[in-house]
């Protein structure tokens, strides 16, 4: 369907009750249209429970760079009656519904009077029973019907099937393909209800990766030199821990699932404190357990990455949703006064790079850092292009080699030094022996209340902020450099963003965009430079009282004209989003 | 080898005088010195407490944690680097207490980490409250009545969690103790050595003189310490008698045999740089 700007894009939904393979299903058709060249971006809604409930996947492919969610769907799969209910509002006339008839032969203008799309029965249940398989392969009748209905080369879908089966039974990827093409073919040569090209395969597409964002910060980690990674399951951080422990054995990284959060956290430190690079990962819930030990990295020194994957609380809130609620809990997380580092990257992409970073800027300041995502980054799939590998130079800092420390003569773990960075010893090393501690210390480590020394070791501590804050890049602005209004966000919003602007810009719209990845310390002065030029300034963040709004009204006493705020569970999708910056324009 | 006296950490202790700490202090560098273990292989870590001072008053390297967490730190630092003899100072509070979690699943995992809880039966340096390991009706700031709850066997939890060396010291007996703790580092895999130490400030009741009506040695009575049945038997004997020494001790693979990134040596020699492409391109 067109999209403005000579684009195509299609927006495909398959739900249906959990243990149907609705995740399953969905990842293989947005690999197959990754495979046909296109772009993809994904969204996965599902509650906290197993079998039964409402789950839903939806894809959104196109020949241009998708970023945010349609509210719009073009085909609807629907594998039960609820599916049809619950998203009668995002078909529009030109779109398609496709229902298995099995599960309610009924007629559906009856059944469904507000559906303004088309209902097509299909026979999926009748089409496994012909082929004698499990009902759980009505899922990949109905992908395949899918592609029949919008005319998408079955090849591409059948190599998909084949990679993601074939490993394991290659009579299970025939079955699978099999399936599909029974469900491709009933739509073309039976029902005769193929609508035609709805979105073209791009046939010279170059190569892209089709990736989620916590794959991404596992693959960024992987490429800083992550050798410790600790966690305790929790949505949606959990398969940053399945990632890495897939490739424990191939990376050559510990990888464990702890007793609880803190000693996820307090494991890495251990690892850390050694001299080995080590991050934990958690939801709010979890970092909740873990903040006394940013504390303790803190305090002792030690560098430590933490990634904080947000959902909605509090408390337990919507454990499989999401929402932008945590960033002023990472801002202050623990007791005292201390640096540290709150990033949030806002795309798969700036997930990569900045994990690597993270892992440098732990190092090289010996500070607690905390990486943020959210469900919608965490567990969204999306194509980029291979990451760029070029230049990525992990820094270790002012960690010593044993070479190093033979010259040095009385060495103190926390001696002052112009930029607050102390030379590290870990232990193993000769000549190097000290304690570090949470307790304050002495330059040796040793516990000290002294008033002095505390004033000098917090001051000392404090230094970093000089030479940290010069190398925090500061938001960056997208779209016209002159624009009436400009949207400020952080992290992930940054995708429905910047796809609402091309709907604003599509009807002439003059905004631009300013996204924050790296919020502590605060960027103030590149943020400074950039409001000379900006007007009319809307936040738009997922959360209720506006996190981000608070944090530049603490650092620069102005804050946004105009606040959009969303925290009903559910990311920014892109139509809504465009409208409400439109009226949030006048 | 490094003698005790070299051992001897920058600072002077700052206990109690004639508190058990000291003894398990003197224990702890003898048993390194007498293993002639190298001061700079040596991490000592430690929770919140008296005991937790411990680390700074040895001359190694030492990481003074918070509390209840010294042993996810330890285990943390032992897997990452193998080449380093690994002990954890805690006390009844830190470890049974507040770190109960994850002592259970320390034992469990069998990691090669020494872990020495100082076991006065009162929180010390709070000045004197109730621990899950005071006696019933043990009266405290916090039970003056005297404490309502049953206090937890350590011993009985720890062979019950799976442990594989499983040990009872007293710190009025800091030879004894000190050929404990050197069987205890020399064991490959956790092991646990409960010190009855008293507090000499707040605990009026669980004195040296106490201990020392009660206390007798397993190794004078011919014990085997490799029957689990009667281990745990041995393990729940509290109050008239209360036995010292080795209660268990199994031969079991330490928990690094079998992580499979260790085989090409300890994990803070490898490399950090690495190839990610062959894993860029299961993405595609």
């Amino acid at each position: 369907m067109a999209s403005g700007n000579g684009a195509s894009t299609v927006s495909v939904m398959i739900g249906g009750e959990a243990g149907y393979g609705i995740m399953t299903s969905g990842e293989i058709l947005a690999r197959s249209f990754s495979r046909g060249g296109l772009h993809v971006h994904t969204d996965v809604e599902y509650p906290s429970l197993i079998r039964g409930g409402h789950n839903t996947y939806q894809v959104v492919a196109s020949t241009r760079e998708v970023r945010g969610i349609l509210n719009r769907v073009d085909v609807l799969i629907a594998l039960d009656d609820r599916t049809v209910r619950e998203h009668t509002k995002e078909v529009g006339p030109g779109g398609k519904v496709l229902f298995d008839m099995y599960e309610k032969p009924v007629d559906p203008k009856k059944e469904y009077p507000k559906m303004k799309g088309e209902v097509i029965p299909i026979p999926l249940t009748d089409i496994v029973k012909e082929r004698k398989g499990d009902k759980v392969m009505r899922n990949t009748v109905a992908i395949g019907a899918c592609m029949g209905l919008i005319d998408f080369e079955f090849s591409y879908l059948e190599s998909v099937i084949r990679s993601a089966f074939g490993k394991k039974d290659p009579e299970v990827a025939d079955m699978n393909v099999q399936s599909a093409r029974a469900g491709y073919e009933f739509v073309i040569d039976k029902a005769k209800c193929s609508v035609g090209r709805m979105v073209e395969p791009v046939k010279d597409a170059p190569e892209r990766m089709l990736l989620t964002g916590n794959d991404a910060i596992a693959l960024g980690a992987l490429k800083g030199g992550l050798r410790w990674y600790s966690a305790y399951p929790m949505t949606p951080a959990s398969s940053i821990l399945h990632v890495m422990a897939a490739n424990e054995k191939d990376m050559g990284l510990i990888v464990r699932q702890t007793e609880d959060e803190i000693a996820a956290a307090c494991m890495a430190i251990g690892a850390n404190h050694v001299g080995v690079r080590a991050m934990a990962a958690t939801s709010g819930g979890g970092f909740c357990l873990m903040s006394e030990s940013v504390g303790l990295a803190a305090m002792s020194e030690t560098p430590m990455v933490y990634v904080l994957c947000q959902r909605p609380g509090p408390s337990t809130g919507l454990a499989t949703r999401h929402e932008q609620g945590d960033l002023q809990f990472a801002l202050d997380a623990s007791q005292g006064d201390f640096v540290r580092v709150v990033l949030a990257p806002g795309d798969v992409n700036e997930a990569f790079y900045h994990t690597f970073n993270a892992l440098n800027l732990a190092e090289r300041y010996q500070v607690p850092v905390i990486l943020m995502s959210d469900r919608y980054l965490s567990e969204s799939l999306k194509t980029v292009p291979p990451f760029d590998l070029e230049g990525m130079k992990i820094d270790r800092g002012k960690l010593l080699r044993q070479d190093e420390i033979d010259k040095i003569s009385g060495y103190g773990r926390y001696e002052d030094s112009d930029d607050g960075v102390s030379r590290r010893a870990v232990p193993g090393m000769r000549n190097g022996v000290s304690m570090s501690s949470g307790d304050d210390h002495y330059q040796t480590g040793e516990t000290n209340e002294d008033p002095l020394v505390r004033t000098k070791q917090m001051d000392k501590r404090f230094r970093k902020l000089a030479k940290l804050i010069d190398e925090i890049p500061g938001p960056k602005m997208y779209g016209p450099a002159d624009a009436d209004a400009t949207v400020v966000t952080w992290g992930s919003a940054k995708g429905p963003c910047l796809d609402a602007m091309d709907l604003l810009h599509a009807k002439g719209a003059s905004v631009n965009l300013m996204h924050f990845v790296y919020l502590k310390p605060f960027p103030r002065k590149p943020v400074l430079e950039l409001l000379k030029k900006t007007k009319r300034l809307i936040g738009v963040e997922g959360n209720r009282t506006s996190q981000l709004d608070r944090l530049l009204r603490e650092e620069l006493k102005v804050g946004v004209d105009k606040k959009i705020r969303k925290y009903d569970g559910r990311p920014f999708f892109v139509e809504p989003l465009a409208d409400q910056i439109e009226e949030a324009m006048t | 080898m490094t003698t005790a006296d070299e051992l001897r950490g920058a600072v002077v202790p700052d206990w109690c005088p004639g508190c058990g700490d000291h003894a398990i202090l003197m224990a702890t560098k003898g048993a390194i010195s007498e293993l002639d273990l190298e001061p700079h292989n040596v991490l000592l870590v430690s929770g919140i407490g008296c005991s937790a001072k411990l680390p700074h008053y040895v001359n190694t390297y030492g990481f003074h944690a918070i509390h209840g967490r010294a042993l996810p730190v330890a285990t943390g630092a032992r897997l990452s680097n193998t080449n380093l003899t690994v002990m954890v100072f805690s006390g009844d509070g830190d470890c049974y207490g507040i770190g109960m979690g994850h002592f259970i699943h320390a034992l469990r995992r069998n990691v090669n980490i020494t872990l020495v809880v100082h076991n006065n039966q009162i929180y010390g340096l709070t000045t004197g409250q109730t621990s899950p390991t005071s006696d019933l009706g043990f009266r405290t700031k916090t039970t003056p009545a005297g404490s309502i709850e049953r206090s937890v066997m350590p011993l009985a939890l720890a062979l019950s969690a799976g442990g594989t060396f499983v040990s009872r010291g007293f710190a009025g007996d800091p030879k004894h103790l000190k050929e404990l703790l050197k069987k205890a580092v020399s064991h490959k895999g956790f092991s646990l050595v409960d010190v009855l130490q008293p507090c000499v400030t707040f605990n009026r009741v669980n004195t040296f003189a106490w201990y020392r009506e009660r206390i007798y040695k397993l190794e004078d009575t011919g014990w085997d310490p490799t029957d689990r049945a009667k281990a745990f038997d041995k393990a729940l004997e509290w109050g008239d008698r209360i036995p010292i020494g080795v209660i268990y001790q199994e031969d079991k693979p330490p928990f690094e045999d079998s992580v499979i990134a260790l085989r090409d040596g300890p994990l803070v020699r490898q490399p950090l740089e690495r190839d990610i492409a062959p894993l860029m391109r299961r993405f595609i």
